[in-house]
């Protein structure tokens, strides 16, 4: 990867909270591509917010060293930059927070001008621009409202065009959907995505709803226990996740855990005849289209009886999932699953019938 | 009229409106010492009250030895009664004013006993800004001027409210400081109260009621029209 616009090498913090020692980011080495939407996804406690706070030296770090926006912030630990330096980089990383930390005495137009006070515009440009921002997030009609007459969305854009005011290279989301609606959150992300493709902002999402990345982002990276355990392109985490937690992250996300304990009470599955099994069929990309059900009871004569069928998108490949029940003859049925495995579907068996 | 006003309360129209002894000078007193003291001592407490919040654990200049030392300035002028306070430091005052009687001469004591007052309650009502919002203002590049403000800014109707309830309770300490013959309505109503005068007594805690409602009223008017958060 060349020139990333975030890197960390080695990077721990660590510190004492009363007598115990907690390690909130162990060795961490993560970079990030200018113009990218990275998520970063795990439960509280995490460390992922301490660890998107060490970008904008919100919080210092123990160990490692860090760059950010070809500047070398952090050599060893030992924070480089302070003072008017440290204020200008700030400048260049817009965030936005959980409770959009808006200010409750100040007006959309005074909260998104506080932002540029040390633009070095003169007042009449600052105005103009702060119009321009307030604009580009849709609150034209309520840049004199107070954030209490505002809902959750409309505050969030407001964060939002506060962020961008100072045209940052880096967007960091800490949590920024999480106290919104399913369908706010939803347009927040959209105008997420929008704002990263039109200025080509590098936005760095932290979050525990695998939802929000799956929609967005083009890398995930899983953190436990202050460590990244899994990190990839997030098709590939969809489709192929290599640890428990990054399964268990993708399974919220698609609800198919629900439906199976759904399934698994249904009569018919209860009493799974002996001649009867019970699979999950996974598909990705390429095999999702094929006619596989069809295929079976025509060439083997093994019927498939779906119980649960999900399909999805990401970065425009499709993700699939089947619970369903084969029956058929002994024989036929192991020539089935022969080739369902021919076929690179991914095939997990549930229960077998008695 | 006057005939019948004298008959129930000779004593309050004996003292008369004008002159060194009369109700306006008496009043004049009061709202003298509430004002400056208010503004010496408020501004000595705002002061207090800034260092406090800005060099704690966990505020934006965390300073162990300044906290430590501004904390115990403040316990230790909140600790001492005024009353006693007002003996106490009657020399400094001396020293100052070049007297320890008088209306002046009691803005000492004043100032200084409302100050630490003041400064706790500011405090309060400075550490309870939402930390989030110091640290998304930190996050956009404000200096720490821009912090103080945003402090201000987000706290106005609760410092407004507790100015008026501090306000309230000066007023009571300048009817104290009638003990040491600083004059005022406080004053009046002890010496006249003395002398089992007694309408003087209720005209003069009328008037002092008058004004901490009126103080009061204003307080809450101007706290609740100045909230934008609700």
């Amino acid at each position: 990867m060349s020139d990333p616009i975030i890197d960390f090498k080695d990077v721990s913090v660590h510190f004492q909270n009363g007598s115990e020692a907690v390690d909130a980011v162990k060795n961490i080495n993560l970079q990030i591509k200018a113009g990218e939407i990275f998520g970063i996804v795990g439960y509280s406690g995490a460390g992922k917010s301490t660890l998107v706070r060490l970008i904008n030296l919100l919080h210092g770090p123990t160990l490692g060293d860090i760059s950010v926006a070809h500047v070398h912030s952090v050599a060893n630990g030992q924070v480089l930059i302070k003072g008017k330096a440290l204020r200008q980089l700030r400048q260049k990383i817009g965030m936005i927070f959980q409770h959009f930390n808006l200010l409750d005495q100040s007006t959309v137009l005074q909260n998104v001008l506080f932002a540029l006070k040390h633009s070095g515009l003169n007042k009449t440009a600052r105005i103009a621009k702060a119009k321009k921002l307030i604009d580009q997030v849709g609150l034209t009609d309520r840049i004199d409202n107070y954030p209490a007459q505002l809902s959750g969305g409309q505050k969030q854009r407001v964060a939002i065009a506060r962020a961008l005011a100072n045209d940052p290279e880096i967007l960091i989301s800490d949590e920024a959907t999480s106290a919104l609606d399913p369908k706010t959150t939803k347009q927040i992300l959209q105008l997420l995505a929008d704002l990263n493709k039109k200025t080509g902002v590098t936005i760095v999402l932290i979050t525990h709803e695998m939802q929000v990345v799956k929609n967005i982002a083009d890398r995930v990276a899983v953190m436990k226990n202050g460590e990244i355990i899994e990190q990839n392109a997030t098709y590939d985490i969809f489709a192929n996740p290599q640890k428990a937690l990054t399964k268990e992250f993708i399974e919220t996300a698609s609800g198919s855990q629900e439906a199976l304990e759904k399934v698994l009470q249904q009569p018919e599955v209860k009493q799974l005849p002996s001649n009867a099994l019970l699979v999950e069929l996974s598909f990705s990309g390429s095999t999702t289209g094929e006619p596989v059900i069809s295929l079976l009871a025509k060439k083997f004569d093994v019927t498939a009886d779906i119980l649960y069928g999900n399909v999805e998108s990401i970065q425009g490949i499709a993700i699939g999932t089947l619970i369903v029940v084969l029956q058929g003859s002994k024989a036929n049925i192991q020539k089935a699953l022969a080739e369902i495995k021919d076929r690179k579907i991914g095939l997990q068996t549930i229960k077998e019938g008695k | 009229m006057i005939n019948w006003l004298n008959k129930i309360m000779p004593n309050v129209i004996s003292m008369g409106w004008g002159g060194d002894y009369g109700w306006w000078q008496s009043i004049y007193q009061t709202l003298f010492m509430t004002l400056f003291s208010a503004l010496i001592g408020g501004l000595i407490g705002l002061i207090f009250a800034i260092i406090l919040v800005l060099t704690d654990n966990d505020g934006i200049l965390p300073n162990r030895p300044v906290f430590w030392l501004a904390d115990k300035i403040v316990s230790v002028f909140r600790a001492v009664p005024f009353i006693i306070l007002l003996f106490v430091i009657s020399p400094f005052t001396h020293l100052l004013i070049g007297t320890t009687l008088g209306a002046t001469a009691a803005l000492v004591p004043l100032s200084l006993s409302v100050a630490p007052f003041y400064a706790r309650q500011i405090q309060v009502v400075l550490k309870a800004v939402d930390p989030g919002k110091i640290e998304a203002s930190q996050a956009l590049g404000a200096n720490n001027w821009d912090l103080l403000i945003i402090y201000m800014k987000e706290s106005l109707p609760e410092m407004i409210r507790v100015s008026t309830v501090t306000l309230i309770s000066l007023i009571g300490l300048t009817a104290m400081a009638g003990a040491i013959g600083s004059g005022g309505l406080g004053n009046t109503v002890v010496t006249f109260g003395q002398q089992s005068k007694y309408d003087v007594v209720w005209v003069g805690t009328i008037l002092l009621l008058l004004l901490i409602f009126g103080i009061q009223a204003i307080g809450d008017w101007w706290a609740k029209h100045s909230n934008h958060a609700v």
